[in-house]
């Protein structure tokens, strides 16, 4: 069981280390394939953490571009996927950094994503009162249940910093959480 | 309630939460879990907290046009690449074609010199004073008066 798991961990980073080297000598049909193999995670965890969707789609093209255009700094090519996986997450936090003063904007959230709109807002609400930094960390661990390494990595911050932001963000989230419910 | 007991509970949970912990933590973690009614509360709360926040994942998926849109952009910027960079290529190629032309000009008249001169008579040019300061002394094929 392991073993296939790491079989296929080895068998998805030749395969994309196939098509990088393609991308490097300009071949178009190769990003397009990265594009179809990345797209939706990327939108995905954007949508986490921008709360907009069109923004979120805004951000996934943006990172692509600077992926295709800055791929000479990609040292392995099996490592696209974590390559572009930070651009991603840095632009958004770029964003919520330009943003921090705007006021959330419920038309956003739509019922057809699956749960409640009531639950939605109210977490939407609550993220926004922490700062960009927490609420980033407890966004790619909680939603995108990455690893202490993973987001060190993709905040560009050490795995000790990491553990001190969870630690502040969880608490100060669940009792942000706990005043908010009490209200109802 | 032990407010270090407590401290000590919510340090390891926080431990747990990155990875298992060892038998005799995890023995102290239960067991006060088990006394604490603080700490079960406290414990309650973080996981419907967080559970929401899970709730609330993203699950869009990318709009029709997507990729259309991304490779519109990237035609855009292949573009914006080529007229950037065609000028400042041609322009250091012809610069750098220039300069090498003109170092080969110099060290080959360099080289000539030294050749046409040979190797002991360019050394005594260099050496000998200039002729203004000598004294003119007759050469052995002068004729004699």
């Amino acid at each position: 069981m392991m073993n296939g798991v790491a079989n296929t961990g080895r068998d998805h980073g030749i395969i994309e280390s196939y098509f990088v080297a393609r991308v490097r000598s300009g071949n178009e049909a190769a990003m397009s394939t990265l594009i179809d193999r990345h797209r939706g995670r990327l939108i995905r965890t954007a949508h986490n953490l921008l709360h907009d969707r069109f923004e979120a789609e805004d951000v996934a093209q943006e990172s692509f571009l600077k992926a295709f255009r800055e791929i000479g700094k990609l040292r392995d090519d099996r490592a696209f996927s974590g390559f572009i996986y930070r651009i991603c997450v840095r632009l958004c936090m770029d964003r919520l950094r330009l943003k921090r003063a705007e006021v959330i904007e419920f038309d956003t959230v739509h019922e057809s994503e699956g749960q409640s709109i009531e639950t939605k807002v109210l977490v939407f609400k609550l993220l926004d009162l922490l700062s960009e930094e927490l609420r980033t960390t407890l966004i790619l661990r909680e939603m995108e249940q990455l690893s202490y390494d993973e987001i060190s990595a993709a905040m560009d911050v050490p795995v000790g910093t990491v553990r001190s932001r969870l630690h502040a963000a969880r608490e100060k989230f669940r009792r942000l959480w706990i005043e908010a419910t009490k209200e109802d | 309630m032990n407010r270090k007991a407590c401290d000590d509970f919510r340090k390891l949970h926080e431990r747990q939460e990155e990875g298992p912990l060892r038998r005799r933590d995890q023995q102290r973690y239960d067991e006060h879990l088990n006394e604490c009614g603080e700490c079960a509360e406290w414990l309650e709360s973080r996981h419907n907290s967080l559970f929401c926040l899970r709730l609330v994942k993203s699950e869009v998926e990318p709009s029709e046009g997507f990729s259309e849109r991304l490779q519109t952009k990237m035609q855009g910027l292949g573009k914006q690449r080529l007229a950037y960079w065609s000028p400042a290529i041609v322009g250091a190629a012809v610069t750098a074609l220039f300069l090498l032309m003109l170092l080969q000009v110099a060290t080959g008249t360099a080289a000539n010199a030294v050749k046409n001169q040979g190797y002991g008579e360019a050394r005594r040019l260099k050496v000998v004073p200039s002729p203004l300061f000598e004294t003119p002394t007759p050469t052995p094929t002068d004729p004699m008066p």
